[in-house]
């Protein structure tokens, strides 16, 4: 009974402490959303304001029409969409290939340099880019950013895919190459599809890198035509006095569109993440 | 349950799934490798060599894109960097761009008087701050994973849920996330962490976080785990739940408690996958632009600069692209340096 009784204790504690670092992760999101919504007076008031006296819109709309982020919107949408769909699309073949023909000469060393290349200093790129896109004018388009940050996503696409494609046996193929499919058949018809959940995680994370980088934004792109939320959030600090509730609501603009393609994906993100960390 | 009874490699359908394993019995940890498809795919020969030539060349057909691709816009590129470092780049005077100077990068960068303590007050911060930083978010990162393994979780169905929750912070934006601790360390009443701190009476008053040199370091490092130690705790949550329960319950039976048992058991079983993250961690951390720009710019006075962010002042507040990359070639060899230790020492 003794027993009984401290188990519960440790479990209580175990909750406890979960509940305390789950408010370490989620208060600072909550508070970054409630300035959001501030007006002058709650800033002014000198005391902590949980939750705004009256809620506005106000930074929101600041944000959109005077701060042009919803042209930053559209064009970090059109730059992680571009780079998603081309990472993957060069990514999963290349995955497959690792995958299966592992024993190859030379697959080990090739498939090493590329987990090399992800811990390649982003910022060393963009030195040569910033000269080499000048001459071929890629300089400042969305073009030239969705090709900057597809050498940061292949390395990464490239090994979420792979850990998945270990998980999927070689048999499946087999029976179906027996049964007449070539081995492009077999890829198609049956192994991508069972490969979808590593596809949505790697889409994932690709999206999420190339969202979120700012230095290849900040060296390669000039004009508003062209510039990221992370750009347009960073450049806040350029200004002396800028006001924090529109800052907020740019950083809100940033952060709500991958937490809710997280929670959608989740199901097979968390599973690629840990197979992707462990298994590589 | 069953499996633990045989030892050696037995495979395992995943009915619900559709998925067939090749199983390892953990005699200790199961290697981090994929062997299993390997040796499947040695044991059927038909797959293996093919009739001829055509069937070779498949694996060669799915790699070229990559292969192509990483080769223009990744290596060749990198290795422009070390060409450029030999060459004039100064871009305000742009007759002279591309005309060949010698060392002369190097000198500025590295000998002269004018740059170069910058250039090693960022090299003795970066140190630190990788090591401070990833050790930090470490130890945070473990904690948090002995915490998601505990059994309560489990019996309530609220596995899948605690991960999810945990990598909140990790998907966030680093631009996003990094303003909102800028946020945090506010010294107004939009600062929560002094308001806090301040009413429970820890704080006499508040504190600027980001200027006051004793705490700068603290605050970075502490905003940079908020952002980083999700992954390292999943990473490690994944590792401890292939130790098998036996070794606990044996340990127990010797009387051994907590700590103990972390100790002698977790933490020896979960390195081969721990010393990997690791240095992956280090090593991106060292070259991680972002999260300082945000937080500090490298100030107050240059008092937290680092090395990718006076690449970057080199490059483009100097507009001397070549000083840049001969700070950059240097980033260079040390990443290269790094990699190669890591595949020659710490390959599990």
């Amino acid at each position: 009974m003794r027993r009984k009784t401290k188990d519960m204790v440790t479990d209580a504690i175990s909750i406890a402490l979960f509940i305390a670092v789950a408010a370490f992760i989620f208060v600072p999101i909550l508070w970054i959303i409630s300035t959001s919504f501030m007006t002058r007076q709650d800033l002014a008031s000198g005391e902590i304001v949980w939750i705004p006296m009256q809620p506005t819109l106000r930074s929101y709309v600041n944000v959109i029409y005077r701060d042009q982020f919803l042209r930053y919107f559209v064009n970090s949408t059109i730059v992680a969409v571009g780079v998603t769909l081309l990472s993957l699309a060069i990514a999963y073949p290349a995955a497959y290939a690792f995958s299966r023909y592992m024993h190859m000469k030379g697959m080990a060393t090739l498939s090493t340099s590329v987990m090399a290349l992800w811990a390649m200093p982003a910022v060393l790129l963009i030195l040569p880019y910033f000269i080499i896109f000048q001459t071929v004018r890629l300089y400042d388009t969305h073009l030239g950013l969705i090709i900057a940050y597809v050498s940061l996503t292949l390395p990464i696409s490239v090994w979420t895919l792979k850990g998945f494609f270990a998980g999927i046996p070689v048999d499946l193929e087999e029976a179906a190459m027996v049964d007449g499919c070539t081995r492009m058949g077999a890829l198609v018809r049956i192994v991508f599809p069972t490969t979808l959940p590593g596809v949505a995680s790697a889409a994932l994370l690709a999206f999420s890198n190339a969202w979120q980088d700012l230095v290849l934004a900040l060296a390669l792109t000039s004009s508003e035509a062209v510039r990221t939320i992370p750009l347009g959030i960073s450049m806040y600090f350029g200004y002396w006095g800028y006001y924090w509730p529109d800052v907020a609501a740019a950083c809100v603009f940033s952060i709500m569109p991958i937490l809710v393609l997280y929670y959608v994906l989740q199901r097979f993100f968390v599973r690629g993440l840990t197979m992707g960390a462990v298994k590589g | 349950m069953a499996a633990e009874e045989y030892s050696g490699e037995i495979l395992r359908v995943d009915l619900t799934n559709r998925k067939l394993e090749r199983f390892t019995v953990p005699e200790e940890i199961p290697r981090s490798s994929m062997g299993g498809i390997d040796s499947l795919l040695r044991s059927m020969p038909f797959l293996r060599s093919g009739k001829g030539a055509r069937r070779n060349m498949t694996p060669f057909l799915f790699l070229l894109p990559l292969i192509v691709v990483e080769f223009s816009i990744i290596i060749f590129p990198l290795f422009t960097i070390l060409r450029m470092s030999f060459q004039s780049y100064f871009l305000l005077e742009p007759q002279k761009v591309g005309t060949w100077v010698g060392l002369q990068n190097y000198w500025r960068v590295f000998v002269d008087n004018l740059n170069a303590p910058l250039t090693f007050l960022s090299l003795r911060n970066s140190i630190f701050w990788s090591f401070a930083n990833t050790t930090f978010r470490f130890v945070l990162g473990m904690a948090v994973a002995v915490l998601l393994n505990r059994s309560i979780f489990e019996r309530l169905k609220l596995t899948g849920l605690t991960r999810v929750l945990i990598l909140t912070s990790w998907i966030t934006p680093g631009v996003a996330g990094m303003t909102i601790w800028r946020l945090v360390y506010q010294s107004t009443n939009l600062g929560l962490l002094n308001g806090i701190l301040v009413r429970l009476r820890i704080l006499s008053g508040p504190v600027a976080w980001l200027e006051n040199p004793s705490v700068i370091w603290l605050s970075c490092i502490v905003a940079s785990a908020w952002k980083g130690f999700p992954y390292v705790a999943i990473a490690l949550t994944a590792a401890m739940a292939t130790i098998s329960r036996h070794y606990y319950d044996s340990a127990a039976v010797d009387g051994a408690t907590g700590f103990r048992k972390f100790w002698h058991i977790t933490f020896p079983l979960i390195l081969p996958v721990a010393i990997p993250v690791y240095v992956m961690e280090l090593m991106w951390t060292f070259n991680n632009f972002l999260q300082i720009y945000v937080l500090t710019r490298g100030g107050p006075a240059d008092s937290t600069m680092v090395l990718p962010i006076q690449v970057f002042k080199y490059a483009f507040e100097f507009d001397e692209l070549g000083m840049a990359s001969a700070l950059g070639a240097f980033m260079l060899v040390v990443a290269l340096a790094s990699i190669y230790l890591q595949q020659r020492y710490l390959r599990y």
